[in-house]
């Protein structure tokens, strides 16, 4: 069987073909879903954030250039759609003591946070983790998850987040730094 | 290798260590460095503790299930995006051409019928023709056999001796617009959208958009339904949102006085009350009244409690002088 290249796909999907825009982030979408399950603050948000990127993408693959890494923008889109939605949560939480102790009560009463098979950390380890991230600035965080969970190059990490590798290294020192302090406790074990 | 001294950029050579964002040379120098520098071996190895609890590389875990179940979800939505993308461009250009010629209802009607379906009962009269507005409220005689599809198609009643039949379908045809939101003939395409029941995230990009649009009552009737009437708080917090900067307008003061009154989210009371206490009239002033006692939200009753108590006040001081 004939392969098509990632051009040949990328040309049928700007023509609205959706086999093909499958085809296309087929390689690429399991880590496009831990990225944004990095960012997230649970399971649900996370798959939000997967499909209202995946969405966007697919009605912006007409302005997509040839010749720029397609992973890169596919991941430059999925990180703007979580910190937006991130930002759309914080605006409508804020103000809202109320509407925090609801989905404080919702939680309790089926949301989940990442269960044990939803990461290859330990429950505990995981618990802990998640709360360490909740304490990084956006920005911080994206480029810990880019960078240290899925092993983006300082680079690459850049491009995705539309900044300097400087600013990416400050992200990450100062990221390390936090996480460090909150996960002390396993140091000593 | 030369160590900066400046913590910052000792910082970055630290995380371009760390990270493998140094060459061969630049790694073995640094390597040289740190061995004979006591400063910068613990730095390093305070680093390198966080790499034992937290590995590179460990990311969350999406499970094949988890990744079929997006991955339908995803197709579905994408399925959906395409249905919606068919064109009927004579139809559009006909209806932004001549905006001022197209009532409230048939535009609402068109809409229903870019935007999704018009259902065309057994008694539609799809014949019709006549004046302008008249014209769309039959968009098959505007739309060419190619740009829809039947859907749903039951045959209602058939008389096998006499042959009558009738009939009732769906009729789809989506489109793709472009344009800009200054233009009064999209500026009512999506009010009147945000009428009908478009799904969530459309609702929310629609008021977004809406936001930057010059307003008029047409908007803002729309975004006063979906204040009143969107299931979603997030979209009506959007619209309360927009409403805001147009709290001069007597409508408007109505739409978020219910809103205060009614809705069940605190944050769109919140921003409905911020907004009314910039200048509180009469009516608004009874609402805090009532809202200062029983209000669930702490700060509105507070707020509510300390602008009426001001204005007592001031109509007591307005008595002396």
């Amino acid at each position: 069987m004939l392969q098509e290249t990632e051009e040949e796909l990328i040309s049928a999907a700007q023509a609205g073909n959706i086999a093909a825009f499958e085809r296309l982030i087929r390689p690429v979408e399991r880590q496009m879903l831990a990225v944004a399950a990095g960012i997230a603050q649970n399971a649900e948000d996370a798959n939000d954030i997967f499909q209202d990127a995946m969405i966007s993408a697919f009605k912006a693959i007409g302005s997509f250039r040839m010749g720029s890494r397609f992973s890169t923008w596919l991941h430059r889109i999925v990180v703007n759609t979580a910190l937006s939605y991130r930002r759309k949560l914080k605006r409508i939480w804020q103000q809202t003591t109320e509407l925090h102790d609801d989905l404080e009560a919702d939680e309790q009463h089926g949301r989940h946070a990442y269960t044990p098979e939803e990461s290859m950390l330990s429950a505990e380890l995981n618990t802990q983790l998640n709360t360490a991230l909740a304490t990084l600035t956006e920005r911080e965080r994206i480029a810990f998850v880019l960078c240290h969970q899925q092993e983006f190059k300082i680079r690459e990490t850049a491009q995705i987040m539309d900044c300097k590798e400087n600013s990416v290294k400050v992200y990450l020192f100062r990221a390390r730094g936090k996480l460090r302090k909150q996960l002390d406790p396993y140091y000593r074990r | 290798m030369n160590i900066p001294e400046d913590r910052g950029k000792l910082e970055q050579l630290v995380i371009d260590y760390l990270y493998g964002n140094l060459n061969e040379a630049e790694q073995a120098d640094f390597d040289e460095a740190l061995a004979g520098n006591t400063l910068l071996q613990e730095m390093v190895a305070a680093e390198r503790s966080l790499e034992q609890v937290i590995p590179r590389g460990t990311a969350v875990f999406i499970d094949d299930e988890r990744m079929d179940d997006s991955h339908r979800q995803l197709r579905r939505s994408l399925q959906k995006q395409v249905a919606n993308r068919s064109v009927i461009g004579e139809f559009l250009r006909a209806l932004l051409h001549r905006p001022s010629l197209v009532a409230l209802q048939s535009v609402a009607l068109a809409a229903s019928f870019v935007l999704g379906f018009l259902i065309a009962s057994p008694g539609t009269e799809v014949e019709s023709q006549g004046s302008p507005a008249a014209g769309i409220t039959t968009p098959l005689a505007m739309v060419g056999e190619q740009d829809y599809e039947i859907a749903e198609m039951h045959i209602d009643r058939f008389d096998p001796v006499s042959g009558d039949i009738e009939l009732s379908f769906s009729i789809a045809s989506d489109t793709r617009i472009s344009g800009n939101v200054a233009d009064s003939g999209i500026r009512t395409l999506m009010s009147v959208a945000l009428l009908d029941e478009i799904d969530e995230a459309a609702t929310l990009n629609t008021i977004e958009a809406l936001q930057s649009a010059s307003y008029d009552d047409e908007v803002s009737a729309s975004l006063i339904h979906v204040l009143n009437n969107d299931g979603n708080p997030g979209a009506r917090y959007q619209a309360v949102r927009s409403l805001i900067d147009h709290v001069d307008r007597r409508q408007v003061r109505g739409a978020l006085r219910t809103a205060l009154q009614q809705d069940v989210n605190p944050g769109v009371r919140v921003e409905a009350f911020n907004a009314l206490a910039e200048n509180p009239d009469a009516e608004t002033l009874a609402v805090f009244q009532q809202r200062a006692e029983v209000d669930g939200n702490e700060y509105i009753r507070q707020r509510a409690r300390e602008i009426v108590e001001a204005e007592n006040t001031g109509q007591d001081d307005s008595i002396f002088f």
